[in-house]
């Protein structure tokens, strides 16, 4: 059995996380994936690893075993939540970074990725930045996903 | 409500990488038991996506696991502390409830209260006034000893003399 098989598998193996050991082997398992995640919403180092303790210490780690969604997919979203409220905290918005850097008028699917999950723009602030409609947003997060799965 | 459709809208990618507004999720929960493709679709989606982090997963810095170790020690015995406090304001203490709390300690360092840092501070600052007086009574009292065998050795003198 692989990793993706093994974590996609049974939600309820995580259940009581807050024992050591558990905690221990969900940091073995996910935290280089955890630390990869951050990294790219904080490349600072000194940060990202601040975050990466706010996950692993995060009271709402435990609550994933009741969430229908994988540990590991728990554990992104943790992470790039984390992430994004240090981000909050230490910096102030970059409002350069939401400018359209685009091609022939149209906005790459990796760019509304990138504002969207990697910055923290909420689909509505993105639609009304870049003047595009929701469900385009949307279709630009799936296609830079199956993008990354064709490649 | 056409399934192929709100599959490939991108609302399900939206939703596991936790994009997705309250109302959305909630629809992708109801889609997801009403419709097994859409559950198909969202199992499919967990391992792209998860192999794409695992794609770009780095290493953390050595020393994370002990951060997070003492950190949650930290938060336990905090917890812990708050609830002792509440417990006494509320009601007597119960007999079977240990006075004490149990820190495991994994590694070779201890934590100790600042206020032992001056303590040590004068501890060793006292010891070494204690050694320069008894390095500088040692040597003195030794002179005095050397002085009296030298008085001592000039009367025997002076009596033969006599």
């Amino acid at each position: 059995m692989n990793e993706l098989e093994r974590s996609a598998g049974n939600a309820s193996q995580w259940q009581h996380l807050r024992t050591p050991t558990d905690q221990r082997a969900l940091f073995d398992r996910f935290g280089a994936m955890a630390y990869g995640v951050i990294l790219q919403i904080l490349p600072q180092t000194h940060l990202a690893q601040e975050a990466l303790l706010d996950v692993f210490t995060s009271l709402s780690l435990s609550s994933f075993s009741t969430s229908s969604t994988s540990p590991a997919l728990a554990i992104i979203r943790l992470a790039r939540l984390k992430a994004l409220e240090r981000k909050a905290r230490t910096s102030e918005p970059d409002a350069a970074s939401a400018e359209p850097s685009s091609s022939a008028g149209r906005f790459s699917p990796e760019f509304i990725f990138d504002l969207s999950f990697r910055q923290g723009y909420s689909f509505d602030a993105i639609s009304e930045q870049l003047d595009i409609s929701k469900p385009e947003i949307l279709k630009a997060v799936r296609n830079y996903i199956h993008l990354f799965r064709r490649s | 409500m056409d399934i192929q459709n709100y599959i490939s809208s991108g609302v399900l990618e939206a939703y596991l990488l936790g994009l997705a507004s309250e109302e959305e999720e909630q629809d992708v929960q109801q889609m997801k038991v009403l419709y097994p493709e859409v559950s198909a679709a969202l199992n499919e989606l967990e391992i792209v996506i998860e192999q794409y982090c695992l794609d770009n997963a780095v290493p953390p810095p050595p020393g994370t696991w002990e951060l997070i170790q003492a950190r949650t020690t930290g938060k336990e015995i905090k917890k812990r502390d708050l609830n002792g406090q509440e417990q006494q304001k509320n009601d007597e203490p119960k007999a079977d409830k240990p006075a004490y709390l149990e820190v495991e300690v994994s590694d070779s360092f201890i934590r100790v209260h600042r206020l032992w840092r001056l303590a040590f501070l004068i501890v060793f600052i006292l010891s070494k006034i204690f050694l320069i007086a008894g390095l500088y009574y040692y040597f003195k009292a030794d002179s005095q000893q050397q002085e009296i065998e030298r008085l001592k050795t000039v009367i025997e003198r002076q009596q033969t003399v006599r």
